[in-house]
């Protein structure tokens, strides 16, 4: 055995032992930022080390400061997990090496991208004929989405932004509800526009967008004008009124757009569709493959409408028209060079099917039904939201501190990984369920690692 | 058997498989993108399949379809290959699939980019107490560096760019090179900075941005400016002379920034460090680590001199990301345009881990050697022109002083596949581009590739004169 396969061997080796005792391990990092500090750092070597070592030496000192967002009992932000086969596929990916930005630097990338592409529109309910990026996340996605909005919008007014810039434009009106996920505001700031151009449209107790004040909005200014809905709240998870967004949208004459991080995975599922219904409508779409596909970081998507204005927006010197040979994955991205993402994607549903994704979906929401089934069932939790997907906001003795402490509690104790949030002026423990690896013993045991905490701190528990 | 363990240890055997198949495979693929939708394609599949047959599949079906970028003998654009260590790492990084956006909620992956920006900073002699982020490439880093500049030169006449955006504020200018890389362009499009606010200034034959013609065009005009110098034209590899551009550009409000997606690593050798002599009075530099670092795609760095305009342009607060006081830990996603991401921080820890300083110089003087024995080679045959001067990496050579021969003889090289390589136009003047960065280039794969080259080109000749 080559010394380069007997590295590989034995990163396969740990890879396989470091899944097998997922289940064992605490799904917080156990160790402290200093050690971690002083187990990776130290002064800039000038002598070369063996590859072998620098691979143990990384794993003994990483590996403390580690979270356990692979295992089924991590439930904090929607991280989601990665399924062996897209590891495997990502492992590939970096072993060839590929640079996927047009199909001379990896004809191979490019196709893969391509047959996953139509794949995820199929499965999400987005319409034909429309393009497709793969990007960082859904940040990425956003940006990508608000620059095609921003060159549309502008040519539509009259205005070449790629040549004159944002300076001296028309300006942009950006609605967005007031509950949107922060990535808009970033991607809206990126772009230059500037959050002053973000017009707040009121939600609902559960944070959708009321479409009737939407109307109003819109009725209430003139100019380009972009609409961001959103397909699962961060915190509750609910998907705003996206069939009534789009009359507006229509109407006015505005850019829809949806980001749909993990809720646009609703489409996927013949159980939960309901709940994005009219999300076909849109002009473009972010999401993330590394959160509900269960694809390893990172991995996000951007689909849009209108290719021209998407290509416009990101092709190297708006020359995509002219190109003989296709698509370029670099046409719809920000990037240039990149890793070849399409084939973890490729992987994961090759390796799950329709039936499997729209399995994963229903298995996770049920999940998250069942957690609030079990603790809402006990006296002083309360569930701030409905649980409509695979999200669940948790109040204990309506007190903001206890909660919080809860909340400390369990991520100390390591059964499973959690986070907090304030949800409307109110503290709440935020559960997402987003791992294929999650079963309904997870969910037990974390439950009790949950109720265990807050009878150690709340009064109605104890 | 544990169908885990099978599945990663028969991809660790193809993955080695394969890297120890480059010295014999052809260097290009040998399907079109049509056989290779064919092959991926079909209708989504309805029902799922065994995870060790996906990938038996993924490899059969795609494998064709590869190009060998991680051989010796790759001389394409400027690629570089992946360090076995760098490529575990990045294995590891796929399996503990940590996200990498906040230094609490996954700790490893935030403390191993603070230790991988004390390491890069010290290799490539930049100023003490810069910021950094850890991007997809250097086209992202453009875009988070220039960001950054942006906002501090609208900041210094008063305009609160993130509230306010960029449509009443004071014109923004940009002066680059004649010769600067295109995804600068791209970058400040994205940033809604439009190509009519980018002056260009002349450069010399070897690309270099001529320093008299920028002080006259920092003179003629006014308001909020950005200066965006180079370090390794993506054709001959020259350097921009930064110190004289950096004292053209202080005591004027510009920003100062380097695009040094492979040539700021000159930095990392002494022989080679006089190149980019100046750097270090840059505001901001951007740079790839998977070219010449050699970790695999994709990774980028943006470094700036102020760490302040940097995390205002790209932080953002929310109450779920329950975030550390802002001055008490650095939260990676403060210094990118991302949110949730890969590590990228690992590979780079190995990378540097494996080669140490000494290797990483190493490494980069080697790649110039072999462009140096590219050019020597070549330029010693009739009829065989190098048209620059072979600084770095990068060589560029002509054929019979005529366009369809050196046209001819990249596509001969290119079917050949003993060497895999592309052409460019420099000057007006077709060319063929060879550069060097892959840490595994041999003496030997260049005497191979060299001879390949010169019998395409003795083919090309036939072939021009035919037609």
């Amino acid at each position: 055995m080559s010394d380069v396969h007997d590295l590989f061997r034995r990163a396969a080796d740990y890879a396989a032992q470091f899944h097998d005792t997922l289940d064992d391990r605490p799904v917080g990092p156990p160790a402290s930022f200093d050690d971690l500090v002083q187990a990776l750092g130290g002064p800039l070597a000038d002598e070369e080390h063996g590859d072998a070592d620098v691979i143990s030496e990384l794993i003994a000192a990483a590996e403390p400061g580690l979270v356990g967002s692979q295992t089924g009992r991590y439930f904090g932000f929607v991280f989601g997990s990665a399924m062996p086969a897209a590891v495997a596929a990502d492992w590939v990916a970096s072993a060839w090496d590929q640079n996927a930005f047009s199909v001379v630097t990896s004809p191979a990338a490019a196709a893969a991208e391509q047959v996953a592409a139509g794949w995820l529109a199929e499965l999400l309910g987005l319409p034909d004929g429309g393009s497709c990026g793969f990007v960082t996340g859904a940040q990425g996605a956003n940006t990508t989405a608000l620059a095609a909005a921003r060159q549309h919008v502008l040519a539509r007014a009259g205005w070449d932004v790629g040549r004159d810039g944002l300076h001296g434009a028309p300006p942009i009106r950006v609605l967005a509800g007031v509950e949107r996920h922060v990535t808009i505001d970033r991607s809206l700031r990126l772009l230059g526009l500037g959050t002053g151009a973000l017009e707040l449209v009121p939600a609902n107790g559960q944070g959708r967008m009321r479409a009737d004040a939407l109307r109003d909005a819109l009725a209430g200014g003139t100019g380009p004008v972009i609409v961001c809905a959103q397909a699962g709240n961060v915190n509750t998870g609910a998907v705003d009124p996206l069939n009534e967004i789009a009359d507006a949208c229509a109407a006015a004459g505005a850019w829809h757009h949806v980001d749909g991080a993990f809720g646009l995975w609703a489409s996927a599922s013949p159980r939960f569709r309901h709940l994005t219904v009219g999300c076909e409508r849109a002009d473009s779409w972010a999401t993330d493959a590394h959160k509900w596909l269960n694809v390893p970081y990172d991995c996000g998507i951007v689909f849009c409408r209108h290719p021209q204005s998407h290509g416009d927006a990101m092709a190297v010197a708006a020359s995509y028209l002219q190109r003989a040979d296709g698509r370029s994955p670099s046409d719809w991205v920000p990037e240039s060079s990149r890793r070849a993402r399409g084939f973890a994607v490729w992987a994961a549903l090759r390796s799950l099917g329709r039936n499997g994704v729209a399995d994963l979906v229903d298995r996770c929401c049920d999940h998250a039904r069942a957690f609030a089934d079990l603790l809402g069932a006990e006296p002083g939790v309360e569930i701030l939201n409905d649980v409509v997907l695979n999200q669940v906001l948790v109040r204990f003795d309506d007190d903001d501190e206890t909660t919080r402490e809860v909340v400390r509690r369990v991520q100390a104790d390591g059964t499973c990984w959690l986070g907090g949030t304030d949800w409307q002026g109110r503290a709440a423990m935020r559960i997402s369920v987003s791992s294929f690896r999650t079963t309904g013993t997870d969910v037990e045991r974390s439950v009790g690692a949950i109720l265990e905490a807050a009878a150690a701190v709340s009064g109605s528990l104890r | 058997m544990d169908p885990v363990k099978d599945l990663l240890g028969l991809t660790a055997d193809y993955a080695a498989q394969f890297l120890g198949s480059l010295d014999e495979r052809p260097v290009g693929a040998s399907a079109t993108v049509e056989e290779l939708r064919a092959a991926l394609g079909g209708p989504l599949p309805q029902h799922g399949l065994d995870q060790t047959q996906v990938v038996a599949e993924l490899i059969e079906a795609a494998g064709p379809g590869i190009i060998a970028i991680p051989s010796g003998r790759f001389f394409g654009f400027v690629i570089g290959g992946a360090l076995p260590a760098a490529l575990a790492a990045d294995w590891l990084t796929s399996t503990w699939d940590q996200n990498s956006a906040q230094i609490r909620p996954t700790p490893s992956a935030g403390v191993v980019e603070e230790v991988a920006l004390a390491w890069l900073r010290e290799l490539l002699q930049l100023p003490a107490g810069v910021s950094a982020g850890f991007v997809t490439g250097c086209q992202m880093a453009h875009v988070t560096a220039l960001a950054a500049a942006r906002h501090r030169i609208l900041e210094r006449v008063g305009w609160d760019l993130a509230r306010d955006g960029l449509q009443g504020a004071p014109r923004i200018r940009v002066i680059v090179g004649e010769e600067r890389h295109v995804t600068v362009d791209r970058a400040l499009r994205h940033l809604g900075i439009g190509s009519a606010q980018i002056q260009s200034v002349p450069a010399d034959g070897q690309g270099r941005m001529r320093v008299e013609l920028l002080r006259d065009a920092l003179e003629g005009g006014a308001g909020p400016t950005i200066v965006c110098a180079q370090v390794g034209n993506v054709n001959t590899g020259s350097c921009d002379d930064v110190t004289t551009i950096a004292d053209a550009v202080e005591g004027t409000d510009a920003w100062l920034h380097v695009d040094g997606a492979f040539g700021l690593w000159a930095a990392a050798s002494p022989r080679l460090r006089h190149l980019v002599a100046g750097i270090e009075h840059a505001d901001s530099w951007a740079t790839d680590a998977h070219k010449w670092l050699n970790v695999p795609y994709d990774s980028g760095i943006a470094f700036c001199a102020d760490p302040e305009a940097h995390r205002a342009a790209m932080s953002v607060r929310a109450s779920y990301l329950e975030q550390a006081d802002t001055d008490a830990a650095r939260d990676q996603m403060d210094w990118v345009p991302e949110f949730s991401r890969r590590a990228r921080g690992f590979p780079i820890y190995a990378a540097i881990r494996a080669l140490g300083s000494e290797g990483i110089t190493a490494m980069v003087e080697r790649c110039c050697g072999h462009a140096t024995r590219f050019a020597e080679l070549l330029g010693a045959e009739p009829g065989v022109e190098i048209l620059n001067e072979v600084v770095v990496n990068q060589v560029l050579v002509r054929f019979g002083d005529d366009d369809a021969l050196t046209e001819a003889t990249v596509k001969g090289v290119q079917e050949d596949g003993t060497c895999w390589l592309s052409g460019t136009v420099w000057r007006g003047k077709a060319a063929m581009r060879i550069s060097v960065s892959n840490w595994q280039t041999s003496d030997e794969d260049v005497e191979r590739s060299a001879g390949a080259i010169l019998e395409a080109a003795a083919r090309g000749v036939g072939t021009v004169r035919a037609t």
